[in-house]
């Protein structure tokens, strides 16, 4: 799904004769030198970059920055970085491709995606995890700042029925739909806990899970 | 193959002490495969334990970051909980151990399918199920019992029916192994070959200041121990700043001549095997060192649990300030940092050196007393079990008398223990009227408890027709409940009495009148069996006096 397909596409030549992208009259790379502006996206932004072999970039263009961004951390991490980027057109990654026929391993475009889906992506959340450095290539965030934003304060659906429906695990789902569907998740944990009878091994599970991702100490009840 | 999972939720040091319990498991059941399951973090430690073939994690960081943050679906959450215990849950075992006894653990235990358990695991009606009384006493008597009675590795034994094993040990590279001996052969041995020196590793830091040396005690210890030339002392670090300054800063004072050896977990088995002696204050490499088997003095202050934990080879030593003025022995007891830096101001230099040399030769005798207010112990054995007997310093004769003599009450309890072993260590450590005056505080107390029994049975049979009896009923419980708080021998029946109240799951006012009833006449027994205890050892006493011609209430270093 393009999520910016509203949007028209012209490519001109820079000065130093790189193809740029204008979306709604707006360059989104310089008209000059798109390699030389990525230097400086690159220096004003070297320090969180170089600190974290994963760098999350909000906006692909014509992936100029990126391609930077990847030269530097591959001089300090070797092969062992990783870099997402997040573009909502489909077309301007098409473009990219098309300028690009190298693919970097170490690289990988999440293009034309809705925020929900997004966030349902494994590798993406594997990623997250992580806790990579964020930044944003300035011409395409102002372009698409709604979309960005919505990413950046996402909140995940929270009721069970939304939940059990992203689950893997038929039998987890199965003991979930037991449950009200409307209720948030740790109303959920509550309830089972607050039951009068465990009779159900999954109930032990969920014990567990509720017990374990309590912000306290798992020390042990005889801990000193 | 019987498969075999203890499940550890505890740190470092404390997931190292699995390697016990896993060897004693091998030894009954040479056959087994033996699964630790423990946090992530602990990988790196775990996976230096002898005798567990096999390691699966929890990764609670990742499972903290998808609950916490907003953006994650809890969907994300439930299947990495349920990927990660998978295997776990589709395996069949034979035993699972519940080793910490902790919330998470209990309902794992639950969770995962097994013929037996050890340990506790949660009912159906949010009950507790302790697999049996050895684990009713570890779970309910050794948090509140004050001076802790007997070794967790005791116990853990008890629980799980199995005979202590020596084939314990941490795994260590070979490689290491071999450069760690050359090069302290190279430091302590003359061209003839001929040992003229013994290596002392000194543990500089613990996981928390309050238990840690102070540096100009370790700087006194270190110039004392270059004097007589006999020690070779080894300033032990592991890779981190604090630890890199602490080390930097104390070899200053010796124009940098210190030897510091700079190891984490991976490498430290290979130095803790080559060492002579070890001095520390933390409880991590006090477990690392015993698992290998080294000599330990162990520096115990602040809260570290004395001993619940302390070392165990037998002939280890522990100093530690009286443990009337230690804080936090048991949770309950939470004191300021002043009363941590009060204890600490106790332990001297020549105090450690002192008890070093009483390590290395157990015949020493140091040139002048102990600083006031401190207590050396040394480990013995009595049978298989662990006994900390005061060999050396100040230590309160009643609070002693209680925490050993409480060792014999309470394996007469949990086994069939006979053995003579705790009264012989009593009867040569303390005098005539000391002995007499306790044994009557004791069989006051006892005498005290069972009339209350006593009564409160006549009035539970009672309070059914008259309202006078029942209130009467409930204080008396009531006072039977509290009385484990005391620091009598009775509390460990006390205690275990509560934890079975406590957890008593029942249907009906009928069931639970007789369920109390039973528990009532349990506790009854049990304070018999203290009473028939304190007699024998009575007996025992007077036997000795006459036998023995050693004069009775000295300490025999």
């Amino acid at each position: 799904m393009d999520v910016s397909k509203d949007q028209h596409i012209k490519i001109k030549l820079s000065k130093s004769g790189h193809k740029i992208p204008i979306i709604n009259q707006i360059h989104l790379h310089s008209a000059y030198n798109p390699i030389k502006e990525a230097e400086t996206i690159f220096k004003k932004n070297e320090e969180q970059i170089k600190s974290n072999a994963n760098l999350l970039v909000l906006g692909l263009g014509f992936g100029y920055h990126v391609i930077e961004f990847a030269r530097n951390l591959r001089s300090i991490y070797g092969e062992d970085f990783k870099i997402f980027v997040l573009e909502p057109g489909v077309e301007i990654y098409n473009y990219y491709l098309e300028i690009n026929e190298t693919r970097d391993p170490n690289i990988a475009i999440i293009a034309g995606r809705d925020i929900k889906s997004i966030y349902e992506d494994h590798d993406l959340i594997d990623f997250l995890l992580k806790k990579p450095a964020v930044i944003s290539h300035p011409a395409s965030f102002n372009l698409h700042n709604d979309y960005f934003t919505k990413f950046l304060k996402y909140s995940a659906p929270n009721t069970l029925g939304e939940i059990s429906g992203s689950m893997r695990s038929r039998e987890l789902k199965e003991y979930i739909g037991e449950y009200h569907q409307d209720s948030g998740f740790d109303e959920f944990l509550h309830t089972v806990k607050e039951k009068h009878i465990h009779s159900e091994p999954l109930d032990f599970f969920f014990l567990a899970l509720n017990e374990i991702t309590r912000e306290h100490d798992c020390g042990g009840r005889d801990n000193q | 193959m019987k498969e075999i999972l203890i499940i550890n939720l505890k740190r470092l040091g404390d997931v190292m002490t699995t390697g016990y319990i896993a060897s004693s498991l091998k030894d009954r059941f040479p056959q087994s495969k033996i699964t630790l399951l423990t946090f992530k973090v602990n990988k790196k430690v775990a996976e230096k334990i002898e005798n567990i073939d096999h390691f699966t994690y929890i990764d609670r960081e990742h499972l903290l970051m998808l609950k916490r943050n907003r953006i994650f679906n809890a969907s994300l959450l439930v299947d990495s909980f349920n990927n990660q215990l998978r295997e776990l849950k589709n395996t069949k075992w034979e035993i699972v151990f519940n080793y910490t006894n902790d919330p998470v653990s209990s309902y794992l235990t639950s969770f995962f399918e097994s013929e037996s358990f050890c340990g506790i695991k949660h009912g159906q009606q949010s009950n507790i199920i302790h697999s049996s009384k050895a684990s009713l006493y570890l779970n309910e008597v050794m948090p509140s019992y004050k001076y802790t009675p007997l070794h967790l590795q005791d116990v853990y034994s008890l629980i799980a029916n199995v005979e202590k094993s020596n084939n314990y040990g941490l795994k260590s590279v070979a490689s290491n192994d071999e450069l760690c001996k050359q090069k302290f052969s190279s430091l302590t041995k003359n061209e003839d070959g001929e040992t003229t020196r013994y290596t002392v590793g000194i543990q500089l830091k613990s996981s928390s200041e309050s238990k840690d040396i102070s540096v100009e005690t370790i700087i006194g210890l270190i110039k004392l121990m270059r004097k007589e030339e006999r020690f070779l002392p080894v300033l032990l670090i592991a890779p981190c700043d604090k630890e890199i300054e602490a080390s930097t800063h104390i070899n200053k004072f010796f124009d940098n001549e210190l030897i510091t050896i700079e190891t984490d977990f991976t490498a430290l088995p290979s130095v803790l095997k080559n060492l002579d002696y070890l001095i520390t204050p933390c409880t991590a490499i006090k477990h690392a060192a015993d698992l290998c088997k080294t000599k330990v003095l162990e520096v115990s202050m602040g809260n570290a649990p004395i001993f619940k934990q302390g070392t165990i080879g037998e002939g280890n030593l522990i100093l530690s300030p009286i443990t009337l003025y230690r804080p936090c022995v048991t949770p309950k007891d939470q004191r300021s940092q002043d009363d941590f830096a009060d204890c600490k101001a106790i332990v001297k230099s020549q105090d450690i050196f002192y008890a070093l040399n009483t390590l290395h030769d157990p015949k020493y005798h140091a040139p002048e007393r102990y600083s006031q207010n401190l207590t050396l112990y040394c480990v013995r054995n009595v049978g298989e079990y662990i006994c900390y007997v005061p060999i050396a310093g100040d230590f309160n004769v009643h609070l002693e008398l209680t925490r050993i003599f409480a060792a014999e009450y309470s394996l007469r309890l949990l086994t069939n223990f006979k053995g003579d072993g705790f009264k012989e260590h009593i009867r040569t450590l303390f005098k005539e009227d000391e002995l007499k005056c306790w044994a009557d505080a004791q069989k006051t107390s006892v005498t005290y408890y069972l009339r209350l029994i006593l009564t409160t049975l006549r009035n539970i049979k009672s309070s059914q027709v008259s309202q006078k009896q029942s209130k009467e009923f409930i204080d008396r419980f009531t006072l039977l409940i509290d009385g484990g708080d005391n620091d009598h021998l009775t509390s460990v029946a006390l205690n275990m009495f509560r934890g079975e109240v406590e957890n008593m799951h029942v249907k009906s006012v009928e069931q639970n009148r007789e369920r109390t009833e039973r528990l009532l006449y349990g506790l009854k027994n049990n304070l018999q069996t203290l009473n028939t205890c304190i007699d024998d050892f009575i007996v025992y006493n007077k036997r000795a006096q006459i036998l023995s011609t050693n004069k009775v209430g000295e300490i025999s270093y």
